[in-house]
């Protein structure tokens, strides 16, 4: 059942969705919200190395297109912490935890702001959470901010595709 | 016999020492010149006046790469920020060489590297002590690896005008009038600022000051029941506590300007503006859009150090909620608690681009 969906995907489903983008604006629209099957983007937290001054998170996130393309890396793990990225809350007190990195004003994205990616790519980063959010001993709840990402062709015709991540939880000791 | 041996080693080191000093025949010269903007270039030229090939190790002919420059301020070895790397030993391939005749030249910038911002003489010559200076030791005997090769210059001399801090800006701020690190006037520099840097920096926190100081004077003479367009356009609909934020915002961000260390880093070469960490103040990180944009208007220089102020917890504490004035001009009408909560929506308020009454 679950590869069946994914080869349909990957052999019907991208052609039609990038058919439908050429063709209005109505149907862009329709394709921005297109949610992406879970396999397209993973996101996980390293147990065995789990510490108050150690939560490595891996992210990683496919192109879903036959097709080279760009991926605009802003607000996005890709750029690493430049944005207030996830939404952690501490299970035992409710509490979400405040972003203490760095916060940008930006203009206009440039070339070195997109990330590669060859047809069906996939792209992975590691991130220490511990570096700007602040942990102690317990249980927390994690989730990504921001699931849209922007793909662009090299025509800058953008494909914005919503990949729901995973919601996570892991205890630190 | 034992102290026989080491008399010969003693004597042997001195002889290959006096070979190596044979050996330099690379005539070294250093011209410095001051650009229009403040910036120091010096211009490094090796020429190999000797009849057969020499080499010399590529991170000695690099200020990027090596301490090769000494700077004297009125006698006084000027502090050098540049890196320091721990290396390997060289390879051969890590060896420039130079034929007989040939000559390397390069021109390095050197305020962004050594503190140059105070008034005074200057004298810069190129000076390197390296045990690898000229070729790669690893096939001569211990004697030969051991000896200790130099490199030196002529001294060159520049007389500076030091960076002026201007305005309003800094006049109670602590340890102002130099002095302490790289500050001037109060306003302090890392990540390799160089000079022309320093005065446009100097200049847009003057400018800063300036749209800081209208907007405390706006909010002074206005009032939550008596508000103008500038107001409502940007923070939208006033009750008596938004007001207050605003005048508090506002306050605060005068106060970090006039009074409070605010430290600018010229390390980021990302597309960005301008960043800053919110718990720690006063420290602005400026970016290439930063240097692109003008100083007064929409998105200038002056906004984006309100914008960036307003961000630190000990100032207004803002977020990022929307960016641009579209998205500002809607925020503040769709939501005008979040509006003072937007670091864009203070930065347009103080740039009043286009002017509003
Ligand atoms: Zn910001």
């Amino acid at each position: 059942m679950f590869s069946i969906h994914y080869l349909w995907i990957k052999k019907t489903f991208i052609p039609l969705v990038l058919f439908i983008s050429y063709s209005s604006i109505t149907s862009h629209k329709a394709l921005a919200n297109m949610e992406l099957p879970i396999q397209y983007c993973s996101m996980s937290i390293n147990s065995t190395l789990l510490s108050t001054d150690q939560v490595s998170l891996n992210f990683s996130l496919q192109n879903p297109y036959d097709k080279n393309m760009r991926l605009l890396i802003w607000y996005t793990p890709f750029e690493g912490f430049f944005s207030d990225l996830f939404i952690i809350t501490n299970s035992d007190t409710g509490e979400q935890l405040n972003y203490q990195g760095p916060m940008v004003k930006r203009l206009q994205p440039q070339i070195e702001d997109y990330l590669s990616l060859s047809a069906n790519e996939i792209s992975s980063i590691t991130l220490n959470l511990s570096l700007v959010y602040v942990f102690t001993q317990g249980n927390y709840q994690l989730q990504l901010k921001k699931n849209s990402f922007n793909f662009e062709e090299d025509n800058l015709t953008t494909f914005p595709l919503f990949c729901k991540t995973p919601f996570l939880e892991f205890n630190i000791k | 016999m034992k102290h026989l041996v080491k008399l010969m080693i003693a004597i042997t080191a001195i002889i290959s020492l006096q070979a190596n000093a044979a050996k330099a025949q690379l005539d070294v010269q250093v011209s410095v010149a001051k650009a229009d903007n403040g910036n120091v270039n010096a211009t490094l030229n090796i020429t190999n006046n000797g009849n057969g090939q020499q080499k010399i190790l590529g991170w000695y002919t690099d200020l990027n790469e090596e301490h090769i420059f000494s700077v004297k301020k009125d006698g006084v070895e000027v502090d050098f920020f540049g890196p320091h790397y721990k290396r390997q030993a060289p390879t051969d391939k890590d060896f420039i060489k130079l034929k007989s005749g040939q000559s390397l030249t390069k021109t390095f910038e050197l305020s962004a590297l050594y503190d140059m911002s105070t008034t005074g003489n200057y004298e810069v010559s190129y000076d390197v002590k390296s045990m690898h200076l000229y070729s790669n030791k690893g096939q001569q005997k211990k004697t030969e690896r051991l000896a200790v090769e130099q490199l030196s210059s002529a001294v060159s001399v520049i007389w500076l005008d030091g960076i002026e801090s201007k305005g309003s800006a800094n006049k109670g701020k602590p340890g102002g009038g130099g002095g302490a690190g790289d500050c001037i006037g109060g306003t302090c520099f890392t990540g390799r600022c160089d000079n022309g840097q320093k005065t446009e920096i100097i200049s847009a926190l003057a400018a800063a000051d300036q749209i800081t100081n209208n907007s405390v004077s706006y909010l002074s003479s206005h009032a939550a029941n008596n508000t103008s367009a500038r107001y409502n356009t940007w923070f939208g609909d006033a009750t008596s506590a938004r007001y207050n934020t605003a005048v508090d915002h506002f306050d605060a961000i005068n106060d970090a300007i006039d009074n409070q260390p605010v430290t600018f880093d010229c390390s980021c070469k990302k597309s960005y503006f301008a960043y800053v960490y919110p718990t720690q103040p006063y420290k602005v990180y400026l970016c290439r859009a930063f240097w692109n944009a003008n100083e007064l208007g929409t998105d200038s220089r002056a906004g984006t150090i309100v914008h960036e102020l307003s961000h630190f917890n000990a100032v207004a504490g803002t977020d990022d909620v929307v960016y641009g004035q579209s998205g500002a001009q809607s925020l503040a009408t769709s939501n005008p608690d979040q509006a003072l909560n937007n670091a864009d929506s203070h930065e347009y308020f103080a740039e009043n681009t286009p002017n509003q009454n």
